[in-house]
């Protein structure tokens, strides 16, 4: 933690904080630590034109890994499935209904005592609006 | 992080559903209908029941194929005279073109909102019309007075009428 934290005043402060300290980190601690930033470090990736400190730092090597842009992982998949299902299906159920509906507005049409004729004779409906005034 | 992720497909999920019937349409590709049986895969009852549309059937789109299949569903449920007049009017109705199916839809709904004396009177109106004879109509409608007054009875909508988007 004693490294230089060129440019960075937060880094530097959150080092002195650290530094404080240091030295009544029990064993156990220090080893997990340790292993936790060689984990940290072994899965970082850096994206490619964003800003690094050349410190090389913790803070540093903590930020990149964390604002490191988008990764994809397998379970974002399923919720998306799920919506390209769900949205598959209404579509569907959508369409049934509407068919449905419309073998009901056929079948009563054609099955109503006034024929269909009635309804595209133009004539016809001059005609009715005429004498029914 | 994930969490987070899925409450906000959850909430699109939740937005598209609630806009799904104006929306569906426009966010995916039109589906495939689902292949409808040809004439000689129809059962013998549906082949009775369609019998005047034999010759075309097979040229029918699947959504029509299905819209019929449904009256053929309705059918047996139905009234003798109004068997009758699905059969006699199937075929006619058959050759219309989309545009004049969903005129007669739209004109049909309006007038099964109008009350049932007026419905009567339009019945009424329309065997006295039938009756008349074709230079009589042809008079009517070339001597038909500039419409002053509003008419009692009208079979045309006053708007177009919200009916399903696929006429066939």
């Amino acid at each position: 933690m004693n490294e230089p934290h060129l440019g960075n005043p937060l880094g530097e402060k959150i080092a002195r904080l650290l530094d404080h300290g240091l030295g009544e980190i029990k064993q156990g601690t220090l080893y997990r630590l340790q292993a936790s930033r060689r984990e940290v470090v072994a899965n970082f990736h850096p994206v490619q034109g964003a800003q690094t400190n050349s410190g090389g730092t913790l803070a540093a090597h903590g930020r990149g890994s964390h604002y490191s842009g988008w990764h994809f992982k397998p379970a974002m998949l399923l919720p998306l499935i799920m919506l390209l299902i769900a949205l598959v299906g209404l579509t569907y159920w959508h369409d049934h209904r509407q068919g449905e509906e419309m073998a009901d507005i056929d079948t009563l049409l054609l099955s109503d005592d006034l024929p269909f004729d009635a309804y595209l004779d133009q004539d016809f409906d001059r005609w009715l609006e005429d004498t029914s005034r | 992080m994930v969490r987070r992720y899925f409450a906000v497909i959850v909430t699109v999920a939740a937005l598209l559903g609630s806009v799904f019937s104006i929306s569906a349409h426009a966010i995916l590709p039109e589906p495939v209908q689902p292949a409808q049986p040809v004439w000689v895969e129809l059962t013998p009852s549906q082949k009775q029941i369609l019998a005047p549309l034999a010759t075309d059937w097979n040229n029918f789109e699947p959504s029509r194929k299905k819209k019929w299949l449904g009256i053929a569903a309705r059918y047996p449920q139905m009234k003798p005279e109004e068997q009758q007049r699905i059969q006699t009017q199937m075929r006619d109705w058959a050759k219309l073109t989309p545009e004049q199916r969903k005129q007669a839809r739209e004109k049909y709904q309006h007038v099964k909102k109008l009350p049932p004396e007026k419905r009567e009177v339009i019945k009424q109106k329309w065997q006295e019309y039938k009756d008349l004879p074709e230079d009589q109509k042809k008079l009517k409608r070339d001597t038909a007075p500039a419409p002053i007054p509003a008419p009692a009875v009208s079979m045309v909508p006053p708007a177009s009428n919200p009916l399903p988007a696929q006429p066939k």
